[in-house]
C-alpha cells in the first residue's frame, strides 16, 4: 500500500461556512467528495484513500482557503478489509 | 546582470506577443520595478508570488489609495467589490453569493443555451460578423441583464458602456500621470447607468420575480444596501459579467483556430467544451494581470517596495510558469481543468462569477462548434484593447459555415 492511501485512511474534510465563496471549484475537481449548492458541502464522512491525493489537491486549490483537512486521528483507523 | 529588461504593459508591441516578456520577467526578474509609464509598481510573474500576494489580501490590499480621487464619480464608483477589503468586502459579497453560487448558476444553463441558439440562428445566416461583439457580447451581455431582471433587449447599451469601460477603468488603476480624458470616460459611464439603474430600482415590482435586482432591491431593512452600495454592486456585476466572458469565448476561438487541430478535435466532439474553456482560461487568461496595493514596506525577491505602491500580480505569466504546469506554452483542450490556473484570482476577490464564466463559455463554445462546420478568421491578429487590466478584442471578424 502507498504512502498516500496510508495518509488517506483517516482524512475527514470539512469546509468553513463562514470562508466559502460557493465557486464550485471543489465539486469540478473532485465531485466524488464535494458539492456545492450555495456553499460547498463535504458528501462523506470519510475520504476514500483512493481519492486522498486529489483531494489534498481540491483543498490546496481552493480560492478562498475554506477547506481542510483533518488527518490527525488516522492513526486510530482499523486497517483496511 | 545587466538590467536591459524593459516591459511596459501600456505599449501595444508588448501584447502582440507578451510571453517572451512574462518568461524572462519569471525567471530574471521575479519582481520588477516599472520605472516608465506607470505609477510606482512592481509587476511580479511567477505562480507561487501571484497566489501568496493574492491569498493575503492584508498587505496587498484591493483598496484604493485615498488620494487617487476616485470616490466621486470614478473606480471607487465602478469598482464596488473589486475595491474594497474584509469587512466590507464581506458584507457586499454575501449580498450577491447565493445568485452566482454553482446553484443558482446551473439552473442559468438552459436560458443560455436557449440565447446561444437565438443568436446563432441570425449570425449563421449572415455568414461573417464579429464574434467578440455579435456572439460573445451578445450572449454575455444578454445573460448578465436576464439574471438582474432587466430586458434583455437593453443589450446593446450594456455593451457599449462595458467597452468603454473596460480600457479606460482598468487604465487608471495602472498610469502614472492622471488621465483626464479616461477619468471622465468612466464619470460618464457611471452616471449613464445610474440612470438607468434608477428607472428600475424605482418600480421593482416590475422587475422579474427571483431576478438579482428584484431580490437586491426588497431585502429586508436592516440587510439593504444603500442607494450608492446598490448602484455600485449591478454596475459591477454588469459590467464584469460581460467584459471578461466575452474575451473567453472570443479568444477560445482565436486560440483554437489558430490551431487546426484543436478545432478539429473541438468539432469532432463537442463535449470537450468545458475542457477547452479550461484550456483558454490558463493559456489566454480575459484579466491578464490584476493591481494591489502594498499595506507595508516590504522586501520581495531583493526589491524593495514602499506602502502604497502597487504591485501588479501577471496571472496571464503564472499560468505559464513552468515550475507548475508541464509544457505550458502548449494549448492543448484535453488538458481538462487544473486546480493551479489562476485566472479567476485567488484568496477573498476570487472572480465572483466564476461558475457562471464557466457555464457561459461552455455553452457558448459548444453551440458554435456544434452548429457550424468551419470558421475563418478574417484578420488573423485582430486588434486589441490596450489596457493591462483586460486582454480583449476591438473586434474579432469571422467568417462560418453553418453545418
Amino acid at each position: 500500500m502507498s504512502a498516500a492511501d496510508q495518509a488517506g485512511r483517516g482524512l475527514r474534510v470539512i469546509v468553513d461556512p463562514h470562508v466559502c465563496l460557493g465557486g464550485g471549484q471543489c465539486e469540478l475537481l473532485c465531485p466524488d467528495v464535494f458539492e456545492v449548492s450555495h456553499i460547498a458541502r463535504v458528501r462523506v464522512e470519510r475520504v476514500d484513500p483512493r481519492h486522498a491525493d486529489i483531494v489534498r489537491m481540491t483543498a490546496d486549490a481552493c480560492p478562498s482557503g475554506a477547506i481542510r483537512i483533518l488527518e490527525d486521528d488516522m492513526a486510530k483507523e482499523e486497517p483496511q478489509p | 546582470m545587466m538590467n536591459d529588461f524593459c516591459f511596459d504593459p501600456l505599449d501595444p508591441v508588448v501584447w502582440q506577443n507578451p510571453w517572451p516578456y512574462f518568461a524572462r520577467g519569471r525567471d530574471e526578474f521575479p519582481a520588477y520595478r516599472h520605472e516608465d509609464t506607470l505609477a510606482r509598481s512592481v509587476s511580479v510573474f511567477r505562480h507561487a508570488d501571484a497566489v501568496a500576494i493574492l491569498k493575503d489580501w492584508e498587505t496587498f490590499s484591493s483598496s484604493i489609495p485615498a488620494d487617487m480621487n476616485m470616490n466621486e464619480g470614478g473606480l471607487g464608483e465602478l469598482g464596488s467589490l473589486m475595491v474594497v477589503d474584509p469587512p466590507e468586502h464581506t458584507r457586499l459579497r454575501n449580498h450577491v453569493r447565493g445568485a452566482f453560487s454553482l446553484a443558482s448558476v446551473k439552473s442559468y444553463a438552459a436560458t443560455v443555451e436557449r440565447l446561444a441558439d437565438e443568436i446563432l440562428d441570425e449570425l449563421l445566416e449572415r455568414g461573417t460578423f464579429d464574434l467578440t461583439a455579435d456572439y460573445a457580447g451578445q450572449l454575455t451581455a444578454r445573460t448578465i441583464l436576464t439574471i438582474l431582471g432587466l430586458p434583455a433587449s437593453d443589450w446593446r447599451r450594456m455593451r457599449e458602456w462595458t467597452v468603454r469601460g473596460a480600457a479606460n477603468v482598468t487604465r487608471s488603476h495602472f498610469v502614472r500621470e492622471a488621465e483626464p480624458e479616461a477619468d471622465r470616460s468612466v464619470e460618464a459611464i457611471f452616471s449613464e447607468m445610474a440612470a438607468y439603474l434608477d428607472d428600475f430600482v424605482g418600480q421593482a415590482d416590475a422587475l422579474a420575480e427571483g431576478s438579482l435586482l428584484r431580490s437586491l432591491v426588497q431585502a429586508a431593512p436592516g440587510d439593504r444596501l444603500s442607494p450608492f452600495e446598490l448602484r455600485a454592486l449591478t454596475a459591477l456585476t454588469l459590467l464584469a459579467g460581460n467584459e471578461t466572458t466575452t474575451t473567453l469565448i472570443a479568444g477560445a476561438v482565436l486560440t483554437l483556430e489558430q490551431r487546426p487541430d484543436q478545432a478539429r478535435a473541438l468539432r469532432a466532439e463537442p463535449e470537450l467544451a468545458a475542457s477547452a474553456v479550461e484550456e483558454t482560461l490558463r493559456f489566454r487568461p480575459p484579466v491578464p494581470g490584476i493591481p494591489r496595493r502594498a499595506t507595508r514596506s516590504l522586501t520581495l525577491h531583493g526589491v524593495e517596495i514602499a506602502k502604497d505602491d502597487n504591485i501588479v500580480v501577471w496571472l496571464a505569466s503564472a499560468n505559464r510558469d513552468p515550475r507548475v504546469f508541464s509544457e505550458p506554452d502548449r494549448f492543448d483542450i484535453r488538458r481538462g481543468v487544473s486546480p493551479q490556473t489562476i485566472s479567476f484570482g485567488n484568496g477573498v476577490h476570487t472572480c465572483l462569477g466564476m461558475p457562471l464564466a464557466r457555464l457561459e463559455g461552455r455553452i457558448g463554445l459548444e453551440r458554435l462548434y456544434r452548429r457550424t462546420r468551419a470558421i475563418e478568421l478574417l484578420e488573423p491578429n485582430p486588434p486589441l484593447v490596450i489596457a493591462p487590466g483586460v486582454y480583449a478584442f476591438e473586434r474579432l471578424p469571422v467568417r462560418v459555415t453553418p453545418v
